[in-house]
């Protein structure tokens, strides 16, 4: 195999994206290929996987390795990847619905192992692909398909979720803002362990109420003295939800998955062979 | 004495140490050169309520769990209660006198006294130990020499320290000696095997140990009841061997992880049972989908929901076959002995890794949690397989991940390693892995996926089965996993009591099972019986709408397996 200069076409497939004209999930794929070429990530080492949903379909534009499982399920089949073979460079892509609904609850798990593999959250504030139904990021007033009456439940504050389940790097941008995503992109691939990036990728189809505008309006990048490894300076940024605060949330550099791993197998220590162990059932 | 084995029910308040005292026990009458069988159950919880440990053990085979028993060495009054009609006409009841007033059921001064307390104090000091006594009393009874406990003792306390080995053995001692002199009734003298090379292990223990042979890399799992223990195993014992084993949040977790560790090329194991393998069911059709191999071991518990969670049902043969949306290949086993626990497992992921599917083994909690002795399996016997890879002239542009072939079977590339990358997907797509919902793909997909199953299925037919067809049998019993040795040692009865000759056929691969072996063996029979533990007779409706015979079910739903007494009688009414 020769060793091919890399560009951005290294990382495009031939599958031309499907979403609709407009899409958030444009403004976020084309930073996330600038990424890749920038940390020269090798495509044959790369597996990106997700779940059911627009973004789910985002594997089949990349020119990497994919899987597209079943709704809800990216993290833990992506953790598995990178568990098993920690060479490869692992990203997990998903909405609000598969990742915050149905798999919602593999979040704090993956952040407990600190897993070292990037999430790509793309928050649309609603089920885009079976066409307009409520989402756990929907805002309350807002009307969908499901909630014709009005919304019934408090939408969600990830990043203040993710903030109390103590994953390693929680970012936020908006496809709105590719530049600042592109660099965020880049900063959680660098990063040793569990790094989400939380973009605001609207759906121009479906939700007339969570927009390019009314996200751009309330679109603000975090201050200068933002201390991401201050974790309780995150989570006032996190719960003032008077603004959209971007960038980098926080950071902690601790023991991944896989360095846990390493330490107890050396601890276990080793079989001479099968025998030694088959000797102790005598 | 008319049997070449005797069967001693050891019953006591959970935590008094019934089950520690069985366990020693068994590999000590191993080591004196008996085969065994031996049954626990506990209490639901972890100390109070009943616990008992069953001993079967002698010269010839001993292949199930028996109804009636010899010896009863009740621990309490309940236990005494709770077993006494149990004992067989020439049985006798052990008991201490100060924990247990026997009444005159039994008679005939067949009512031994083994002051279980007072032993353990004067060997002791203390009264702890009387589980020990009760071990040292039992070898005596099967003339055990009393070495092989001490030494059990010695491996069973020794990270505990001498001191503590000391007692145990004293106490064994005193058990043993009080048996020698007081207890010469019950003494049994049998044909003893000269040294052998085996192990003794309970089936969740051959199943791991089984995975480890067959060489698991990745293990991926939740804990659940009765399968726990092979989970807790791999943990312990893969990493020596190199491989990892990992806890998630739950079941669905578990499988998708396992998945993703298929994907990129390891052998995968996860083990679990009935609840949590319909919370795999998704994942499940996953795998099959995307073509993952992997290995599921589903230990079945007493169902529906929670059920009887440590108790034994075989009711979840038609889940594992059908249980899932949409239709997707699956291969299903189900070993028939502790034996078969452990060779079943490395052909399994044989199957996996050929036909790139999901194999489910089908287990149960009686199996799991019996032990039996095995000859020390020979791993030069041991074949492995590794999945189809992409030959050295691959091309990149349009891999065809799943090529149509004659098998049905395609390349496997794995990132990392190949230069051929693709997307494995639960949506439907063409040969190259894009999604695709013309007909004449999903036609043409669908039937790929099944032409693995169906050249599966023509590989078995060159295998051999466990069938057994006298000449002149007109009665034939099919049976599927752990009830294997019930219908055996029933089948043998009825030619040693009543001369008739019973075929029997007990098929290790359940789907797809050997079409051509079972039309063969149905041939000449006129009447099948199939006997399984669940209510609605799952196998048999299997078996009727695969080879459309009309079987008679016999059902049994106790939680507790079937005895081969009880096969004996079942099979009895039928001639």
């Amino acid at each position: 195999m020769s060793v091919e200069q890399l560009t951005i076409a290294s990382y495009k497939s031939s599958l031309k994206p499907i979403w609709c004209a407009g899409c958030g999930d444009y403004g976020a794929i084309n930073p996330f290929y600038q990424a890749l070429l920038a940390c020269q990530i090798q495509p044959k080492d790369t597996v990106i996987v997700s779940g059911i949903g627009c973004s789910g379909r985002f594997p089949y534009f990349c020119d990497t390795y994919g899987f597209h499982g079943v709704h809800g399920r990216a993290l833990p089949t992506a953790s598995g990847m990178k568990t098993a073979n920690p060479r490869l460079n692992i990203f997990a892509v998903g909405g609000d619905g598969d990742g915050l609904g149905i798999g919602g609850g593999h979040i704090p798990h993956v952040a407990r192992k600190n897993v070292d593999i990037v999430y790509l959250l793309l928050d649309n504030s609603i089920y885009g692909l079976t066409k307009g139904q409520s989402s756990p990021t929907s805002p309350l007033p807002m009307l969908s398909k499901t909630a014709p009456y009005g919304f019934l439940e408090e939408p969600l504050n990830p990043l203040a979720m993710y903030l109390g389940y103590n994953v390693s790097f929680i970012a936020r941008g908006f496809s709105g803002k590719p530049k600042q995503l592109k660099e965020l992109f880049i900063q959680a691939i660098r990063h040793r362990g569990f790094a989400i990036v939380h973009v605001m990728s609207p759906c121009v189809t479906m939700n007339q109420h969570v927009t390019f505008e009314s996200l751009k309006q309330l679109y603000a990048e975090l201050p200068e003295d933002h201390d991401p490894a201050s974790r309780g300076m995150a989570f006032e940024r996190a719960l003032d939800t008077s603004r959209l605060w971007t960038g980098l949330f926080y950071k902690e550099e601790r023991p991944t998955l896989h360095d846990r791993l390493v330490d107890l197998n050396e601890r276990a220590g080793r079989y001479e062979n099968f025998k030694e162990l088959l000797a102790r059932f005598k | 004495m008319a049997s070449d084995d005797l069967v001693i029910r050891i019953s006591g308040e959970g935590g008094e140490g019934v089950i520690s005292c069985g366990e020693i026990l068994a590999k000590a009458v191993v080591r004196g050169g008996l085969n065994i069988h031996a049954f626990r159950t506990f209490p639901a919880e972890i100390r109070g309520g009943l616990a008992t440990f069953q001993l079967r053990a002698g010269s010839g085979p001993t292949l199930s769990l028996k109804q009636r028993i010899d010896y009863l060495l009740a621990f309490n009054q309940q236990s005494y209660d709770t077993w006494v009609d149990r004992i067989k006409p020439e049985g006798a009841l052990l008991y201490d006198p100060k924990l247990c007033q026997p009444d005159d059921r039994l008679g005939g001064g067949r009512n031994f006294e083994v002051p279980l307390d007072q032993l353990s104090q004067d060997a002791t000091g203390g009264t702890r130990a009387k589980n020990m006594v009760a071990v040292g009393a039992t070898l005596g009874l099967f003339n055990v020499p009393l070495e092989y406990g001490k030494d059990q003792i010695a491996e069973f306390f020794g990270r505990k320290g001498k001191e503590i080995v000391g007692v145990n053995q004293q106490a064994v001692e005193a058990g043993f000696v009080y048996a020698k002199e007081h207890l010469r009734a019950c003494h049994h003298e049998f044909e003893r095997h000269p040294e052998r090379d085996q192990i003794t292990v309970t089936g969740n223990e051959a199943v791991a140990l089984g995975a480890l042979a067959a060489g698991v890399e990745y293990v991926a799992g939740y804990p659940i009841t009765p399968a726990t223990p092979i989970f807790e195993f791999l943990c312990k014992e893969l990493p020596k061997f190199g491989g990892t084993a990992i806890q998630l949040e739950d079941e669905i977790a578990s499988l998708a992880n396992g998945i993703g560790a298929s994907y990129v090329g390891k052998r995968v194991l996860t083990a679990t049972s009935g609840p949590g393998l319909s919370l795999m069911s998704e994942t499940l059709n996953l795998a099959a989908m995307a073509e993952c191999p992997l290995v599921i071991i589903n230990v079945m518990r007493g169902g529906p929901s929670t059920g009887l969670p440590t108790k034994t049902e075989q009711s979840d043969l038609k889940f594992a076959i059908y249980g899932t949306s949409g239709e997707s290949p699956r291969c299903i086993m189900a070993p028939l002995s502790i034996y078969d626990c452990f060779w079943q497992i490395p052909r399994a992921f044989r199957i996996a890794e050929r036909y790139q599917m999901p194999v489910i083994v089908l287990t149960d909690q009686a199996m799991a949690y019996s032990s039996m002795n095995i000859d020390t399996p020979a791993l030069e016997s041991i074949q492995h397989f590794r999945r189809l890879r992409p030959g050295q002239d691959a091309v990149r542009a349009n891999f065809k991940r799943y090529a149509i072939t004659e098998t049905g079977v395609s390349p496997m590339p794995f990132p990392g390693e190949d230069d051929l990358p693709y997307i494995g997907t639960g949506l439907e797509h063409d040969e190259t892995g894009a999604p695709n919902y013309t007909p004449a793909n999903h036609r043409a997909m669908t039937a790929k996926r099944f032409q693995k199953l169906r050249t599966l299925g023509v590989h078995i037919t060159q295998q051999p089965m466990e069938e057994v067809e006298p000449e002149g049998a007109e009665v034939g019993v099919i049976g599927w996993g752990s009830t294997y040795g019930a219908i055996t040692e029933a089948i043998r009865m009825l030619d040693e009591k009543d001369g008739v000759k019973i075929a029997h056929l007990h098929p290790r691969v359940i789907s797809p099972q050997n079409e051509w072996r079972t039309r063969r063996f149905l041939g000449p029979l006129r009447k099948i019986i199939v006997p399984e533990e669940n209510y609605t007779g799952q196998y048999a409706h299997f078996l009727k709408g695969k080879f459309g015979i009309h079987p008679i079910e016999v059902h049994k739903i106790d939680g507790i397996p079937f005895t081969s007494e009880e096969i004996y009688e079942a099979i009895k009414e039928e001639l």
